[in-house]
């Protein structure tokens, strides 16, 4: 039971980083981007490759850095109002997104699951009964630091002053350099945090596949509807949250029901009684 | 040529589906094709042999896809914009979970029969020309329908209009999952759609694509374009393996033409990916409000 905690604990942890960015990115486009998952997927794919070329992971951390700041400032410079469109058109264009990139991977990658050896050796340490190795420690560390220095800017003061202004400025698409520079920032550290969290899960699953996007997004829906957007802390929690009911809580009941149908009847229950804190459009016409 | 028409006639009416959905209710349904499953085991189990066995088990099905329609609507107390992707997700993952082989449902329902029908005359087509036709009268019908106004004018000034507004989707998801559950019992009868993977979430993103590239709120947009699409598909073969992407290509584009459109008219803005869809609405029809001498809402 303890290794299952941890191993919980773990998956909570990326959910925790790519819901971080998975809600940045929908107060930076009013609307939930259903087309994040793309990132987890193409940093998952990252990690395999430049473990499979130069046998390094920290290639791969560069890598997704600078995907992040590209595709980071092909979405700030862009000349559409964030809100020039409205949720429906959003959905179309997060689903398509989704869809393109898992065909994209499947067709320049093949179809079948890859595996990313992280570590030519995977040390185990022992934490007591319990057993940690590196892979345990690396998701541990990066999303502990990456959280908790995020918490950390939003906490104080001019951090949560420059934020707001961001987002204001990204409302009404403000123009000039400092405004470029916060929009920049911003979608950067969105893109990053998911494609971090796509080269932590490849690493801790030693599995990398085209469908690792339309995987994870009911679950990225679910943490939604159930109030991730409303605060980092709420994310980090809810995440935790489902990574335990998934891991501790479903092996030990006597059916054996598939994660995927518990976490969607959740969100189908949590529709039926409250609306949804958090999501933009909720209680408005489209 | 009988089964492009089989094929073309199945995916038309799921895109109908679609378009109904997106075009009024501005709701994105990413599960249409687990609803289609439902028609589908409906016909599978109780009309496999065909003639008013068919009519039996689709009407069965379509009462069923219905009931969950319903079910699903009346959980929309609070309108939003992702309400429906994220319950008709949910519900075809449930379905999916609950009608796959092995599960209890199958147990007790028993594997359903793997041969598909043969159509040796166009006669044998009748399945075919009364579903669609009763898909495209149920479009019409919503249309002119006091709910169809209501979502096509509608807006969230004030209360009564928002509570409205909630009433007319559901009336819309309802008939537009019993519209799918139609689709699916068409395709099973005539072996179309047949295995579980033929009901993911592959089919429903291109019955969402057909709708989209026609044009979601117009009919005849929305028929040419699943014309066009399926016909495509069917008639190179090389086409269907490609389909997710050729999906995900037209959504992005959709979606993007969206953004950048003017708003309509009346003020709200139209979705279609041709011209200005609310033209395209009162030619569907076949008559404006004038001509009919009903008063504008």
């Amino acid at each position: 039971m303890g290794q299952q905690a941890i191993h919980a604990l773990a998956v909570g942890s990326i959910y925790a980083l790519l819901m971080a960015g998975f809600g940045l990115m929908a107060r930076l486009r009013r609307a939930l981007p259903l087309g994040y998952a793309s990132v987890y997927t193409g940093g998952g794919y990252l990690a395999w490759w430049s473990v499979r070329t130069t046998a390094s992971l920290w290639s791969a951390l560069g890598g997704v850095a600078g995907g992040a700041i590209l595709l980071g400032l092909a979405l700030a410079v862009r000349r559409l109002p964030a809100r020039g469109g409205t949720p429906l058109a959003s959905l179309l264009i997060g689903i398509g997104t989704l869809a393109c990139v898992e065909e994209a991977s499947r067709l320049l990658v093949g179809p079948y699951h890859m595996k990313v050896v992280a570590f030519a050796s995977y040390r185990v340490f022992s934490l007591g009964p319990l057993l940690l190795s590196e892979v345990h420690w690396l998701v541990f560390g990066i999303t502990f630091g990456v959280l908790t220095t995020a918490e950390g800017l939003l906490k104080s003061t001019k951090g949560r002053r420059w934020l707001a202004a961001a987002l204001a400025d990204e409302a009404g698409s403000g123009a000039g350099w400092p405004g470029l520079r916060r929009r920049l920032l911003l979608y950067g550290a969105s893109l990053a945090l998911g494609g971090l969290a796509g080269v932590l899960a490849s690493c801790y699953f030693n599995d990398v596949h085209p469908a690792m996007g339309t995987a994870v997004t009911p679950r990225l829906l679910v943490l939604a509807c159930l109030g991730a957007l409303t605060s980092l802390q709420h994310a980090c929690l809810l995440a935790a949250g489902l990574a335990a009911t998934e891991h501790l809580l479903l092996p030990v009941l006597p059916w054996r029901l598939p994660a995927d149908t518990v976490v969607l009847a959740a969100a189908v229950s949590v529709a039926m009684l409250r609306p949804w804190p958090g999501i933009p459009g909720v209680g408005q016409r489209g | 040529m009988e089964r492009l028409m089989v094929t073309v006639g199945t995916h038309l009416v799921l895109a109908l589906s679609v378009s109904l959905l997106g075009g009024y209710a501005r709701q994105v349904s990413l599960g249409q094709a687990a609803f289609a499953m439902v028609g589908a085991w409906a016909v599978a189990h109780v009309g496999p042999e065909g003639g008013l066995a068919f009519a039996r088990a689709g009407l069965l099905g379509l009462a069923v896809a219905a009931g969950l329609g319903l079910l699903l609507g009346l959980s929309l107390r609070y309108w939003s914009p992702y309400a429906f992707p994220i319950l008709t997700l949910s519900a075809a993952v449930l379905l999916q979970h609950g009608l796959r082989p092995g599960s209890a449902v199958a147990r007790f329902l028993g594997a359903p029969p793997s041969a598909e029908a043969e159509i040796r005359s166009l006669a044998e087509l009748w399945p075919l020309v009364v579903v669609v036709g009763l898909c495209l009268g149920a479009d019409r019908w919503f249309r002119r329908s006091r709910y169809g106004r209501t979502l096509w004018h509608g807006n969230t000034s004030s209360l009564a209009n928002s509570a409205c507004v909630i009433r007319a989707t559901r009336v819309a998801l309802v008939v537009s999952l019993a519209m799918a559950a139609l689709a699916g019992a068409l395709g099973a009868h005539y072996g179309v759609l047949r295995q579980p993977a033929d009901f993911g979430l592959e089919t429903s993103l291109w019955a969402l694509a057909m709708a989209a590239w026609g044009g979601m709120g117009s009919l005849g947009r929305t028929v040419g374009g699943a014309l066009l699409l399926s016909g495509l598909v069917v008639l190179v073969p090389a086409m269907a393996s490609y389909r997710l992407l050729l999906s995900g290509g037209i959504l992005l584009i959709a979606g993007w033409w969206h953004t950048c459109r003017e708003q309509s008219p009346h003020g709200q803005r139209p979705f279609a990916f041709g011209p200005v869809c609310w033209r395209g609405w009162s030619l569907s029809c076949g008559a404006s409000h004038e001509a009919t001498g009903r008063r504008r809402p």
